[in-house]
């Protein structure tokens, strides 16, 4: 694929400045509008001093800043890696003027032009090709180089400075110069800015000339005055430079952050690996598997659960990699994992242990805890035909193989009758499945009752239930379904140890609370309710029978979700402000300071806040030009803030997140926010349709991750909404957490995506007006002399990368001249 | 070529196509570069101008600047005038009548007849500024002066830029390589030369050429860190006015380090020539009896003898041993005559102790060793050339600059080959072509005289018999191409003009000089009409094509003159009945210049068309190479009218004139540069310098809103110390003064200018100044008498020297 790219030689230029002038007629650009320009930099004191000229243009950027802050998507990257803004699409926002580092962006309010009103040269033939208020910039001369021609400024360079050309052909100008340069003066392309991290088109070639200076050290001979010591200086202070305490804080505050990022991505990197125990061989096994596609990279568990065999012997192991367990966990045959990788998977597991739910623990620690082994030394034996029947049948798949429990329960039909056990057996139970007779027959199915009617051949034994009737009222109860035959949760929270009072518990079990429907007296009369909340309060819960999926869902309290996004929150937020700094770099805050300081930091603030709110929330430059676009953008802004507004509002209400009326204010408010959203996603889908800009060469992957996440966001959360009220609870949990990840995962990756539109381009907008205030305030002579106002301060930042280069000596000695 | 088809970005409005025409033509501002242009014209308005880049040799593609592709901005700029004008009211009153060209041309006419009866027409000067930028247009007018019998003041002298130290010593006012030359060298001097402004098209043959593929030691002499400057190896900040006493040291470097081309002394210059102790002259063939008095001799050292030098070829016997070094006595009419060769006499100045690089370190702020070290690097890095700017030559005492440099290089050879020259880039008043059959009909003459005469309103009482001061002064100017009044002197012009009966402007826009005039004439710009173009700077003769008619009511220059001498002398019109391309036959068909030969006008519309010279033509290589006699042949004048001035045919490091004797200049010395003024104007504490700028030629597009819009005002330049001292700040308003006048504008502080040193560049329009008028900061105008020995107009005639000013400044509060 073609790159087209610029050298510029600065041996060979002479600062004529042919350049600017040609580009002016070839674009018929309008007064104090360079698309070309020409630095003329010095630097150090005389007689030391060195004087470099550096002609500047667009540098069409492989990771262009400019396309990346337009808010419009006006700016598109061609295959040939020009650069261009569409006219017609720019809204004059004013975002790309600050986003780019080099200040090759040129945005007037109202342009002026040098003729006479009636002059046709400019009347008809110049005026015509720009539109004011309109962001514009160098395009390679992108209409000549489509008809095979070079840019103007190259074509009108008297000492051939500027070359031209393909820079992935090696035959072209441009490569051959490189390679024949190199060879003969040494000299390597560089390029402008490189901190900025743009990877320009445009490449330089530094100067050859030594511009060593000799003299006598005598003041200028002008008869009759006496020469003066050439160690006679200036100041101290007017050489110092008076920034440089600024930029030592702005350093350190920055060194800081960077510091304060490495710790938390170390803390990440550290809580990561900490699960990984494993064996490298087994680790490979089990990565290379299909299951650590839903367990995790490590079996810390991820979509499905984390892998905890502790409860498991090898068999039961084997048998759930085998036949798979319940709707999501398929089975998985011989050919694609050998029995031998899945015992070595099964020893490994036993070692790691499960690190993610239990981090202090390790097997050896506890081995009379595991179950499993001990059934097998101090079990009964079961009746062999009914143990036969028992390890075939699907139940042992998480009842354990010898019924002791495993994913699910253990099994104990002691308190069942047999028409509950066979009831429990073909219907199903909470996330237990149903059990067809062809799976397992009647008789079968007799037989385990009989064979587990004294009890689970477990150690330890349950604390037994008491009275017998609440026994039978709980487990007789749907609670079971989602509690846990024990009580030590199923799909549900334990209740043994529940923290409630009894009242509360009475309300919970009416009501309902997030994803458990209310269970209306007539199901469970208010005395069952209290005998069961008697018997669980009093209870002790079984840690170990407490199902892995609550562990998860215990830790999602409210606090616990609250804390989880205030995590991650922080972690967006350094992301974000990273990426803040990064655009504010760009803009040159950093140059732009002393003139802030010169124009009064709170006249400053002034703008910078003025600007946020009309061109930041007001969208102000899209409500000049299109109102019915703004009104699409305004569903989303204005939605965000509503979803935001009633989050906190939610907050102060109803802190415990309890279920609340949907029409009451904040739910109603979420509503609507949400559905405005929804509404302005719609039109940002519809228009994606049919949008030529949908690739503008560089963030097709960004705007397609931002607009997706923020649809499953937007359509989760609606699903969440009406999965509660229709009572389907089997996936509200599902969708719920669905709904947390997708906010999650759009929060966390808004510095990555489009999302960071909203700040980046309120942001820049800022700076833009905040430059042009200082500019037109005529602080600094720079900006008052400078022929293309406005961007003074990001010369400022090339000239003392260019000085740095080539005449290290001047340190920060550095002038940005304009005339004569 | 250009494209406008479409706008940046998206195609917003198609830009009209119909009627495209693409123009190949020349441009002849007094930058003298004669760039090719391809101009894109659309229903007859100019949208767009680029480089032709059409040369056979191909370094000097692309030719053109800044200046250049901005023309379109004066073609239709907001100062074009549109009609002709005749002042109502006071001059400079600014109050016109917008006339038709009968009214206007009558009242000229009229005006003229007047004076020539009553004064004669010697009293109406004409003053077209640079006369070799157009062959055809400024001839015209010349041929009118030469039909009508006016003055015709010459231009290269009143700017100063006439570098009497060349004359002085090869003969002819100065010599330039093809730019071309300079790709060849090693080592380049830019003696306050500032090519990368001046000369932009040629600019690469210093980087792209001398500097990328010989790592030519390109050395900047400027008390200014310039623009050239950043281009240099070393930056040699030199005392203003003190170049002549580096060149002096130099030289004797080279001397003490036996660093001489003997050869080249040999068969180039006059240093074996003798001289007489007794009375100064030079030993003539007749003095001894050997031939005539325009013949000179050397002594053979071989053969022990007197040997008459050869006139026809500067090749000498290869058994002559010519001796530099000795003393020799010789009858002379039966007297006995102690005689020594030039050689002796210059060695004797050159190895004064106070030319020792220590002392001059102390005056020039040059270190000693960077004397000895370039002075080296110049004689031994070969090829090397010098290039030399008008900061040295604008002086009362420039010319004795001019002669040590001169010096300097002729010690070590370094002339006439490519890469190998001291070229003087000033103004195109050489003609590249013989324009005498045009310019002078039937072999006429107009009066040609120095300005700088006019501008006093007097003859000097040195004055060359031969230039004919109008017996009753001056009455009447037409001004022509020229911006008089927004020069350094521009004080005393306009108050010649004041005592004029007649002033008369011909311009395409309102200058300063229009405003004050009595009619104005509207002309075409160079894009609006026919002409003829060469330029020292390249080989190529060139046309320059009528792009688009004359805008507006402007008429050519060769319509006006013939209406004008309708209305004079109809007789007279016989000899304007051709149209330009006629004119240019004229020169063209020209058996007497050998450069035109089989050029014809048909071959020119197709394109450039080399003249038939050496390639690279280097300055003087007939001379080096051909051993043809000196002085190089100053068109439009004969073959020998410079043999007077150079009488050994050679260059001459010896002047015998009683003269020169006088004022103890008969071998190139230094004089402090501001010794000849008064003790009041000497007590300024600084040196001016006024260089061109690269944003104008000269005041053209002073005016050019797009380039104002690059430099939007005049500023001084000001070291920091110096500021500081003053309480100047940078952006400051600051007054410029002296006791002549003074002028305001605004402070840049830089350390790029050597303290004691203020700059201002040259050819703002006063209207653009904070306060005063431009340049109004001068010293009197004095002649050199040396200047006075000869006259050949614009070749042996006094000049100016802006440079010699002294100023002081101050904060405006």
């Amino acid at each position: 694929m073609p790159r087209l790219a610029m050298l510029i030689d600065m041996t060979r230029c002479i600062g004529c400045d042919a350049c600017t002038v040609a580009c002016k007629q070839e674009n018929g650009t309008p007064a104090d509008v360079f698309f070309a320009r020409v630095l003329n930099i010095e630097s150090g004191h005389y007689p030391n001093v060195k004087r470099m000229y550096l002609p500047i243009l667009c540098n069409h950027c492989d990771d262009a800043p400019c396309l990346k802050s337009c808010p419009n998507k006006a700016i598109v990257r061609r295959q040939d890696g020009i650069v261009l803004i569409d006219q017609d699409r720019c809204r004059g926002t004013g975002a790309c003027v600050s986003a780019c580092p080099y200040g090759n962006i040129y945005l007037n309010k109202k342009d002026e032009w040098y003729l006479d009103q009636d002059e046709p040269y400019e009347k008809d033939f110049v005026k015509p090709r720009l539109e004011e208020n309109v962001a514009r910039k160098c395009t390679y001369c992108a209409h000549r180089v489509d008809e095979g021609l070079d840019p103007a400024c190259v074509v009108a360079c008297p000492t051939d400075a500027r070359i031209f050309g393909d820079i992935e052909d090696p035959e072209s100008k441009i490569s051959k110069y490189i390679v024949e340069q190199e060879e003969q003066t040494g000299r390597e392309p560089f390029y402008l800015l490189p901190e900025a991290g743009t990877k320009p088109a445009g490449m330089y070639l530094g100067p050859m000339a030594r511009q060593e200076s000799h003299t006598g050290g005598n003041r200028a001979s002008s008869e009759g005055t006496e020469p003066i010591s050439h160690t006679s200086r200036l100041p101290e202070e007017r050489r110092q430079g008076q920034s440089r305490d600024a930029r030592a804080f702005l350093n350190r505050k920055m060194t800081l952050l960077r510091i304060a990022t490495a710790v938390m991505a170390l803390m990440v990197a550290c809580f990561a690996t900490a699960q990984s125990q494993m064996e490298p061989a087994a680790l490979k096994i089990y990565t290379d598997s299909a299951c650590s596609n839903c367990h995790g990279d490590h079996g810390q568990g991820d979509y499905g659960p984390a892998i905890n065999v502790s409860k498991m012997s090898q068999d039961d192991f084997m048998k759930i990699v085998r036949k798979g367990v319940g709707d999501d966990m398929p089975e998985t045959s011989a050919e694609e994992m050998s029995d031998a990788d899945v015992i070595a998977l099964y020893k490994a597991f036993k070692g790691a242990g499960t690190k993610v739910e239990k981090p202090t623990e390790t097997p050896t620690e506890k081995p009379t805890e595991k179950p499993a082994e001990q059934a097998n030394v101090q079990a009964t034996p079961m009746e062999p035909n009914a143990l036969k029947a028992y390890k075939k049948s699907p139940c042992s798949g998480c009842h354990g193989d010898q019924g002791q429990g495993g994913y699910g329960p253990a099994i104990d039909t002691s308190k069942l009758s047999e028409a509950a056990f066979m009831k429990i057996v073909r219907k199903g139970v909470g996330n237990m499945p149903e059990t067809a007779s062809d799976e397992l027959s009647d008789e079968d199915a007799l037989a385990i009752y009989q064979t587990f009617h004294k009890g689970p051949l477990q150690v330890e034994k349950p604390e037994p239930m008491e009275p017998a009737t609440a026994g039978d009222a709980y487990t007789l109860s749907t609670c079971t379904g989602c509690h846990g035959v024990t009580g030590n949760g199923g799909i549900g929270p334990p209740l043994a140890g529940i923290a409630l009072t009894e009242d509360q518990f009475l309300s919970t079990v009416r009501s309902g609370k997030g994803m458990m429907p209310g269970t209306p007296a007539s199901v469970l009369p208010d005395e069952t309710v209290k005998q069961i909340y008697k018997e669980f309060s009093a209870k002790k819960v079984n840690e170990d029978e407490v199902p892995i999926s609550f562990k998860v869902g215990r830790f999602l309290s409210t606090q616990n979700v609250g804390r989880l996004f205030l995590f991650i929150f922080i972690i967006a937020a350094i992301f974000g402000f990273n990426n803040l700094f990064y655009w504010l770099r760009a803009a040159g805050l950093k140059q732009l300071r002393p003139y802030i300081a010169k124009f009064g930091r709170v006249r400053a603030a002034g703008v910078v806040v003025k600007a946020l709110i009309v061109e930041g929330l007001g969208v102000a430059s899209l409500f000049r030009k299109d109102k019915f676009r703004w009104a699409m953008h305004g569903l989303l802004i204005y939605g965000f803030f509503g979803l935001m507004a009633a989050d906190i509002w939610m907050q102060i209400v109803n802190p415990a997140r309890s279920d609340m009326s949907m029409v009451s204010g904040p739910k109603l408010l979420a509503v609507i926010a949400g559905v405005s959203v929804f509404l302005g996603l719609c039109y940002v889908l519809y228009r994606y349709k049919k949008d030529e800009y949908i690739d503008n060469g560089m963030t097709l992957g960004k705007d397609f991750l931002f607009v997706n996440l923020l649809f499953h966001t937007i359509i989760s959360g609606f699903l969440t909404v009406a999965i509660n009220k229709s009572g389907a609870n089997d996936w509200l949990m599902t969708v719920y957490i669905y709904h947390l990840a997708s906010i999650s995962l759009l929060i966390l990756t808004a510095p990555f995506t489009r999302f960071m539109h909203v700040w980046v381009a309120p942001s820049m907008v800022a700076m833009t007006r905040l430059v042009e205030e200082i500019t037109a305030s005529g602080v600094d002579i720079g900006f008052e002399r400078e022929p293309s106002p406005g961007r003074h301060h990001k010369s400022q930042r090339i000239a003392a990368q260019i000085v740095s280069m080539f005449d290290p000596e001047a340190n920060d000695e550095v002038k940005v001249r304009y005339y004569p | 070529m250009a494209t406008r088809h479409a706008v940046p970005g998206r195609h917003h409005k198609p830009v009209k196509q119909a009627n495209v025409r693409i123009v190949r033509t020349t441009d002849s501002p007094n930058c003298t570069g004669a760039c090719g242009w391809l101009a894109t014209v659309v229903d007859d308005t100019i949208v767009d101008l680029k480089p032709a880049a059409d040369y056979d040799c191909a370094e000097y593609n692309p030719r053109g600047c800044l200046r250049g592709m901005a023309m379109t901005h004066l073609i239709y700029g907001p100062d074009r005038i549109k009609t002709p004008l005749i002042r109502q009211g006071e001059r400079g009153e600014n109050k016109w009548k917008e006339a038709s060209w009968d009214e206007a041309l009558d009242y000229i006419a009229d005006k003229m007849k007047a004076i020539i009866r009553d004064h004669g027409p010697e009293s109406i000067m004409l003053f077209n500024q640079v006369v070799g930028t157009g062959y055809v247009q400024k001839g015209a007018q010349v041929r009118m002066a030469a039909l009508l019998g006016m003055s015709f003041g010459t231009a290269y002298d009143f700017n100063g830029d006439i570098s009497m130290g060349y004359t002085q010593t090869v003969g002819i006012d100065s010599v330039e390589c093809e730019t071309k030359s300079w790709a060849h060298a090693k080592t380049a001097i830019l003696w306050s030369s500032n090519v990368f402004q001046t000369r932009i098209p040629d600019a690469k043959f210093l980087t792209q050429y001398a500097k990328q593929r010989n790592n030519c030691e390109i050395i900047a002499i400027d008390p200014r860190c310039s623009q050239t400057a950043k281009g240099a190896d070393q930056w040699i900040p030199i005392s203003p006015g003190t170049d002549g006493l580096l060149a002096l040291s130099m030289c004797q470097v080279v001397l003490d380090q036996g660093l001489v081309d003997w050869e080249f002394l040999k068969s180039f210059t006059d240093m074996a020539t003798l001289v007489r102790e007794d009375n100064g002259m030079r030993l003539r063939a007749s003095d001894v009896g050997l031939g005539s008095d325009m013949q000179f001799v050397v002594w053979d050292a071989a053969h022990k003898r007197l040997f008459v030098l050869p006139t026809d070829t500067l090749r000498l016997p290869d058994d002559v041993a010519p001796a530099f070094q000795g003393e020799w006595t010789v009858k002379v009419g039966g007297a006995d005559v102690k005689v020594k060769p030039v050689f002796e006499l210059v060695k004797e100045e050159v190895m004064k102790p106070e030319y020792s690089p220590e002392a001059v370190e102390k005056v020039t702020d040059i270190p000693a060793d960077t004397i000895r070290n370039i002075a080296v690097t110049y004689a031994t890095n070969r090829p090397s050339t010098i290039i030399v700017g008008m900061g040295v030559n604008h002086r009362l005492h420039g010319d004795l600059t001019i002669r040590s440099i001169l010096l300097l290089s002729a010690l070590v050879g370094a002339h006439g080959k490519p890469g190998e020259s001291v070229s003087i880039y000033s103004g195109q008043h050489h003609f590249r072509i013989d324009v005498s059959p045009w310019w002078f009909p039937d072999g006429k003459r107009p009066n040609a005289i120095p300005v700088h005469y006019f501008s006093l309103g007097k003859p000097t009482e040195s004055i060359n018999p031969k230039i004919k001061f109008p017996k009753d002064g001056f009455k009447g100017l037409i001004c022509s191409h020229a911006n008089p009044l927004v020069t350094e002197f521009s004080g005393l012009v306009k108050q010649a003009v004041d005592k004029l009966d007649l002033f008369v402007t011909i311009d395409f826009q309102m200058t300063p000089t229009c405003e004050y005039s009595d009619v104005v004439l509207p002309a075409p710009t160079f894009w609006e009409k026919n002409e003829l173009v060469a330029t020292g700077c390249h080989p190529y003769l060139q046309i320059q094509q009528e792009v688009v008619p004359p805008q507006h009511q402007s008429k050519t220059e060769m319509w006006m003159t013939k209406e004008i001498l309708r209305r004079i002398d109809p007789s007279l019109l016989k000899h304007f009945e051709m149209d330009e391309f006629g004119a240019m036959r004229l020169m063209l068909d020209n058996p007497d210049c050998p450069e035109v030969e089989g050029i014809t006008v048909e071959q020119l519309q197709k394109g450039p068309v080399r003249l038939k010279v050496h390639d690279p033509e280097c300055g003087l290589d007939a001379q080096i190479q051909e051993f043809k006699p000196f002085p190089p042949r100053a068109y439009p004048f004969p073959e020998g009218a410079q043999r007077e001035f150079l009488k050994t045919a050679r260059m001459e490091f010896y002047k015998e004139e009683a003269i020169y004797q006088k004022m103890g200049e008969t071998v190139p010395t230094f004089i402090p540069a501001f010794s000849h003024m008064s003790e009041e104007e000497r007590l300024f504490p600084f040196s001016i310098v006024t260089p061109h700028s690269k944003w104008r030629v000269h005041s053209t597009h002073c005016n050019n809103n797009v380039l104002r819009n690059l430099n939007r005002k005049p500023v001084v330049e000001i070291h920091p110390i110096d500021a500081a001292a003053r309480g100047i700040e940078d952006g400051d308003v600051v007054e410029i003064h002296n006791n002549y006048g003074s002028y305001k504008l605004w402070a840049l502080l830089t350390e790029t200018i050597k303290p004691g040193v203020l700059c201002v560049d040259h050819g703002w329009w006063d209207q653009f100044l904070a306060e005063g008028k431009y340049h109004s900061v001068h010293t009197h105008q004095k002649i050199k008498p040396t200047h006075e020995a000869y006259y050949l107009p614009a070749v042996y005639a006094p000049g100016q020297h802006w440079k010699d000013t002294r100023v002081d400044v101050r904060k405006v509060n």
